[in-house]
C-alpha cells in the first residue's frame, strides 16, 4: 500500500470540514478516532489502543480519504502513491499506436510539464498525464479508444 | 455502493424505447459510479426532466429535476452564443460538472477533491456511446426536442426572461 507507507508517524487531527454526506464507521474505527488529538502520531495511537500498527495504518487511510481526518499542522505529509515505471511501457506503447513514433518523448514532455519524474509519477495524476497525452492523438475515434483503454488501466492499479 | 433509479414506465417511456433508454443511461451511471468520489448524478433530457439517477442513501427526484431545468438552460444559454460540451459548478461543498449527451446531458455532484480530470475521462468514454445511438437520440428529441424550449417563459421567472431578452438567446 504505497500511498500509505509512511501513515504511522503522520499526525492526524479531526476534520473541521463538513461531510459530504452520511457515512458508517465500525468499532475499530472509533477506537482510532478517540485517541485523535492532533498530538499523537498514528502509531502512538495504535500502541495506545492495542492496535496492530498495520490494521491502524488501514483504518486511518479510510478515515483519511473520507476526509473525516485530517493531517495536523507540522506533521509529515502522507507519501502520495507511486506508479509503477511499467505502466509508462503501456502508455507509451498505446500512444504510439495511435500517433505514431513520437509517443515516448511526448509522455516523457507532459511527465516533465506535469512537474513530475517517472519515478515516482503519483497515481492520483495518472488521469491528467492520459489527458495531457491525448491531446496529441487528432484523431476523435483514436483518442476516445486510448483514453477508453488507459482508463481501463487506471482501474485495474 | 451507489443505487441506480431507472426510469419508470411512462406513456413517453414504455416498450423498446424504454428498454433502450434504461441500458444506455444504466451503462453511463455505472461507469460514473466507478470514479472515487462521486456522490450522485443524474440524466436528464433536453428539458431537464430526470431520465436516471446515481445516489447513495436518500433522493429527491424533485431536486434532481430542479437542478436539470437550470442545467438545461445554461446549455441553452451558453449554446446559442458558443460550443458548449462541459459545464463546471462549485457550490460550497458540493460541486457539479455536467456533459453534453446530443439530446440529454448528465450531471455528477462530487467533493471539491475530486479527481476531475479522471471524470472527465470517465465521461468522454461513456458519454460517447449514449451520444451516438441514433435510435435512443431520436426517441429523445421526440420528447423533449431542444434545450432553448427551456428558455421560454414557462420556464422562467420575470428576471430570467428579461436575461434571456437582453442576451437575445433566443435569436
Amino acid at each position: 500500500m504505497g500511498s500509505i507507507s509512511n501513515l504511522s508517524q503522520v499526525i492526524f487531527k479531526m476534520s473541521s470540514g463538513d461531510l459530504a454526506s452520511e457515512i458508517n464507521l465500525k468499532p475499530e474505527a472509533w477506537r482510532i478516532l478517540t485517541q485523535v488529538n492532533g498530538g499523537r502520531t498514528l502509531a502512538e495511537i495504535a500502541k495506545n489502543v492495542g492496535m496492530d500498527e498495520a490494521t491502524a495504518v488501514n483504518l486511518a487511510d479510510t478515515l483519511f480519504k473520507a476526509h473525516i481526518l485530517e493531517v495536523a499542522p507540522g506533521s509529515v505529509q502522507p507519501a502520495s502513491e507511486s506508479v509503477d515505471a511499467k505502466f509508462f511501457n503501456n502508455i507509451t506503447r498505446e500512444l504510439a499506436k495511435a500517433m505514431g513514433p513520437l509517443a515516448s518523448v511526448i509522455v516523457e514532455d507532459e511527465i516533465a510539464a506535469l512537474g513530475e519524474a517517472l519515478e515516482n509519477f503519483p497515481r492520483d495524476r495518472l488521469a491528467d498525464l492520459v489527458e495531457r497525452v491525448s491531446e496529441s492523438i487528432k484523431d476523435n475515434t483514436k483518442r476516445l479508444n486510448f483514453q477508453r483503454l488507459m482508463l481501463e488501466a487506471i482501474r485495474k492499479l | 455502493m451507489a443505487t441506480l433509479i431507472k426510469q419508470e414506465l411512462t406513456a413517453t417511456w414504455s416498450g423498446v424505447r424504454l428498454i433502450r433508454l434504461n441500458e444506455q443511461v444504466g451503462t453511463l451511471l455505472n461507469e460514473i459510479d466507478h470514479v472515487p468520489n462521486v456522490l450522485s448524478a443524474c440524466v436528464c433530457d433536453n428539458r431537464g426532466k430526470l431520465l436516471g439517477a446515481l445516489v447513495n442513501g436518500a433522493w429527491d427526484a424533485g431536486e434532481f429535476n430542479l437542478a436539470g431545468v437550470a442545467i438545461a438552460q445554461c446549455f441553452a444559454a451558453f449554446q446559442s452564443k458558443t460550443e458548449c460540451r462541459d459545464l463546471e459548478f462549485r457550490f460550497e461543498k458540493k460541486w457539479l460538472y455536467a456533459r453534453e449527451l446530443g439530446n440529454a446531458f448528465v450531471v455528477v455532484f462530487y467533493p471539491p477533491e475530486m479527481n476531475l480530470a479522471l471524470l472527465r475521462m470517465t465521461l468522454n468514454v461513456a458519454a460517447a456511446t449514449f451520444a451516438a445511438d441514433p435510435e435512443l437520440q431520436k426517441h429523445l428529441t421526440q420528447v423533449a426536442a431542444s434545450k432553448r424550449d427551456t428558455l421560454a417563459h414557462t420556464f422562467l421567472d420575470i428576471l430570467g426572461a428579461q436575461l434571456v431578452e437582453q442576451g437575445n438567446l433566443l435569436k
